[in-house]
């Protein structure tokens, strides 16, 4: 049994879509594809699969998909300062050209 | 006249604020936030919200709390991103001092034939299977050729007692050679005491040698996980403790326990056991996925999910009996809480990234070739080579150090740069394994959503901090564990 989640494309990023579909690699794989406003993605249980409820897993996968893109806004947000930081953090310890 | 300026003084006049980098994770209901070097806050997703949107007030005390806990800097805490480098500096400081603890197998052979035993063990008459002396000597050489100013050298097997000659051979080798040296040199032998003897225990006190065994849980438990010809692992062992306290001092022994699939059903009974040893802890450990574990099929009698519920009934009981007024640790939960509280790194060698092969600790085999860990030994010997990093005949520290056979599985399961674990809030407490993942996927790096180290990793690290930060109590007696 397979069912299918639509994703508008306006409004989602495909990598929040493969990233959730990481974390839920140990139930299921995900076949995405995408027509002018969406990616539809299929998913394919694995064999002895725990997805007995579509509906909650579709709530799960969704949830997911949400934390990821608030995950890819906060890493953009922040590399910048956090290659300073690093940068800073390594820059007495004999590892760079410059000390 | 008021020592302190009033809270409005470091208000941030300035509505705007500047993200620094973090994590988070949703925990029973709260939001877990972690920051560049692990520091935390749980709050709510509202805030969470608000905080990357840039509309956290700034009077609010969630908005002073996460500028105080470097999650995020305004016109009055630039500073924050210096203390964030000099954090991240002293989180990795001990990576530059490689390697300090180096195991020398110096016999395979065992009196004892476990089944989940992780190195295949030989029958106690092949002498074929000790190190001799020449193979020990260029092991005390390599191991006091690298950077660390403390070498700490664990005597391993099979039974490293019955091959006691060399083990003398190499305490008076290296403390020889550690003369010009000037090195904080210390040994420990890994024995199970069936064979131990005042002989033995003479020549420890005399070098300070400090002792570590096994100890599964009661005799009906200890015997069964570990038949010898008798039947009596149990009686030897607890025999064997007591004689050392007396001998070399109380704190001079410590103990590990392995779980097994009977193991599981019920923790207590193995915690009662080490309290009425004596012992202040206990490491409630899981089944490693090697040698004779695999061939007997011991390491598939249970997965991850069953030694968490083990892990968490074990905790719970451990936590009454702290609040009874009895001082107990478990030591699996005392190291991640040190990772999690403090800056200092315990240097648990499954808890780090890069992962602590080779650079935490190295292993010599009885026969010269070098292994990356005691895991990746446990490989070879069921015909895998791939952690076998060098050989004591031909490499020095050097050529082993900057091989890619040590190189390669470092850089490939880094968790900074791993699918998942980058963006996981636990990274900073986390560790990359790549012997375990090798050896359960086939690839260094493994797949995270189905790898038993993730699952049982970060389920301990959730329960661990949602406890710690749920009771005044708990909380006190998980600081007095680390400190």
């Amino acid at each position: 049994m397979s069912s299918s989640l639509n994703f508008d494309s306006q409004c989602t990023s495909l990598e929040a879509i493969k990233k959730a579909a990481y974390v839920f690699s140990d139930r299921c794989a995900l076949d995405i594809s995408e027509d002018e406003s969406s990616y539809i993605c299929k998913i394919i249980p694995k064999k002895d699969s725990t997805i007995d409820n579509y509906e909650d897993f579709e709530i799960e996968f969704r949830n997911e998909v949400l934390d990821q893109e608030l995950r890819i806004e906060i890493a953009n947000k922040t590399d910048g300062v956090k290659n300073l930081i690093l940068a800073f953090a390594f820059s007495k310890s004999g590892l760079s050209d410059n000390d | 006249m008021t020592k302190f300026q009033k809270q409005n003084f470091f208000q941030n006049t300035n509505e705007s604020y500047e993200l620094l980098p973090f994590r988070f994770a949703r925990i029973n209901g709260r939001v877990l936030l972690t920051n560049l070097v692990g520091e935390y806050f749980f709050t709510k997703d509202e805030v969470l919200k608000s905080l990357v949107d840039g509309t956290l007030p700034n009077d609010s005390d969630d908005y002073l709390n996460l500028r105080s806990l470097h999650f995020i800097c305004d016109d009055q805490t630039q500073s924050a991103k210096q203390l964030l480098g000099i954090k991240t500096r002293t989180k990795l400081s001990n990576y530059s001092n490689l390697t300090s603890l180096h195991m020398f197998v110096i016999s395979l052979r065992c009196e004892h034939s476990c089944p989940y035993c992780q190195v295949s063990r030989q029958s106690d008459d092949k002498l074929a299977f000790d190190m001799s002396y020449e193979t020990a000597s260029k092991a005390v050489d390599f191991a006091l050729s690298g950077p660390s100013p403390r070498i700490k050298i664990e005597f391993q097997g099979g039974e490293p007692l019955l091959n006691f000659d060399t083990l003398k051979f190499i305490v008076h080798d290296a403390k020889e050679k550690n003369e010009a040296i000037g090195k904080d040199l210390s040994f420990v032998i890994a024995t199970n005491l069936a064979v131990i003897t005042d002989e033995i225990l003479d020549y420890c006190k005399l070098h300070d040698i400090e002792i570590s065994t096994s100890l599964d849980g009661p005799a009906s438990l200890h015997n069964h996980n570990r038949p010898r010809p008798g039947n009596n692992s149990y009686e030897l062992a607890t025999e064997g403790i007591k004689k050392v306290r007396e001998k070399l001092g109380f704190d001079k022994v410590n103990a590990l326990m392995t779980t097994t699939d009977k193991s599981l059903d019920d923790p207590r009974i193995i915690i009662d056991e080490y309290l009425k040893q004596g012992f202040s802890g206990i490491f409630l450990r899981p089944l490693s996925p090697y040698g004779f574990a695999i061939k007997t099929k011991k390491y598939n009698a249970y997965g991850s999910k069953k030694w968490f519920e083990f892990y968490k009934t074990g905790l719970e009981y451990i936590l009454e009996i702290n609040k009874s007024g009895v001082h107990f640790r478990e030591f699996y939960s005392a190291t991640i809480l040190k990772k999690i509280l403090t800056l200092k790194d315990p240097g648990y060698v499954d808890l780090r990234s890069p992962a602590g092969i080779g650079i935490g600790g190295i292993v010599y085999n009885y026969d010269g070739k070098i292994f990356a860990s005691d895991e990746g030994r446990m490989l070879a010997e069921m015909g895998d080579n791939t952690f076998e990093i060098g050989n004591l005949a031909t490499d020095n520290f050097k050529d082993v150090f900057l091989s890619d056979k040590l190189l390669d599985p470092l850089e490939q399961s880094m968790t900074t740069s791993a699918p998942r674990c980058s963006e996981c809030a636990f990274e900073q407490y986390c560790g990359a394994d790549p012997v375990f993942h090798y050896a359960t996927t086939g690839d260094f790096l493994g797949k995270k959503a189905e790898s038993d180290f993730c699952y049982r990793n970060y389920n301990t690290f959730s329960h661990l901090l949602d406890t710690y930060d749920s009771n005044l109590e708990t909380r006190s007696i998980f600081e007095s564990w680390i400190n």
